[in-house]
């Protein structure tokens, strides 16, 4: 049997260890950088190619940015070592998931030419799903990701009443907020390293 | 109370187990602080008794092993733990 002290220190134990490990959210700063780069290309060519600054070739570009972070998402996936996922962390990648899948359905939605939002307008989505992700990280005290996530919402902003700059606000605030937290953050733990 | 999980370290591997998906044993290690060959006997336990699953294999050509709770697992370490607390709540307050 075990005494009452004894049962005390290991309950103790316990409740350090499950506080320790399931309020830890590490998130992979670099899929920010490479899909908010991949996004404010992508919105950016749209805007560029859409008011024939450029010609329509270039919009290869964008879709080479798509594909690039994809295919950068994949081989990271795979070399990454056996992630220990937290609670948070695997609430954190359902969050993630269900934003890009609703992004990914509007998307076949608009390759099938339904055309309920358009090109520029399925950027506008996935800027705010990325928001969605980015204020729930910060819910879990990441002051970093609230800004990102308010940068996203104040180019969605600027998107809406200047109709004529949608791609290059979309663009920005992908750049800035996405890719921009996603750069503080690998910075932030590169320092925390050292 | 569960006889299994009176042994602090075995407590141990499975409060850490209880919010992770997976760990290796290294990570084990690492969180517990105890040697290998103490933790290797009482993973082994632990997985003789089905409370964590283990899983063998080969990363960059090197043996990894990794691991994580069952249901049965969970199930035992919570009711564990009820216990340790009714146990408490008996004892008189100093």
């Amino acid at each position: 049997m075990i005494e009452g002290s004894e049962a005390r220190e290991h309950l103790e134990m316990v409740d350090r260890i499950v506080e320790r490990t399931s309020t830890r959210l590490n998130v992979g700063a670099e899929y920010f950088v490479v899909w908010g780069l991949a996004s404010a290309t992508m919105s950016l060519m749209y805007q560029l190619v859409g008011t024939h600054l450029l010609s329509a070739n270039w919009i290869w570009i964008a879709w080479g940015a798509g594909l690039a972070a994809f295919i950068f998402s994949i081989w990271r996936g795979k070399s990454a070592r056996l992630p220990r996922l937290s609670f948070l962390e695997r609430e954190f990648l359902t969050v993630l998931k269900v934003a890009m899948m609703v992004t990914f359905i509007v998307f076949i939605i608009e390759i099938f030419g339904a055309n309920l939002f358009g090109v520029i307008g399925l950027g506008a989505i996935w800027s705010f799903a990325a928001s969605i992700v980015l204020f729930y990280i910060a819910m879990h005290g990441n002051r970093r990701a609230l800004v990102g996530g308010i940068i996203l919402l104040l180019s969605l902003a600027v998107a809406n009443y200047k109709p004529d700059f949608v791609g290059y606000a979309l663009s920005a605030g992908m750049f800035v907020g996405y890719a921009g937290f996603g750069a503080v953050e690998l910075i932030a733990s590169s320092r925390a390293c050292d | 109370m569960d006889e299994l999980l009176l042994s602090k370290i075995r407590l141990a591997i499975v409060a850490e187990l209880l919010a992770s998906q997976w760990a290796s044993f290294s990570e084990l290690q690492k969180s517990v602080g105890t040697t290998n060959g103490n933790l290797s006997a009482h993973l082994g336990k632990l997985v003789e008794n089905a409370y964590v699953e283990e899983e063998k294999s080969f990363v960059d050509r090197r043996p990894h092993s990794r691991y994580r709770l069952t249901p049965l697992g969970r199930e035992r370490m919570i009711a564990h733990v009820r216990s340790l607390q009714s146990l408490l709540e008996k004892e008189p307050q100093p």
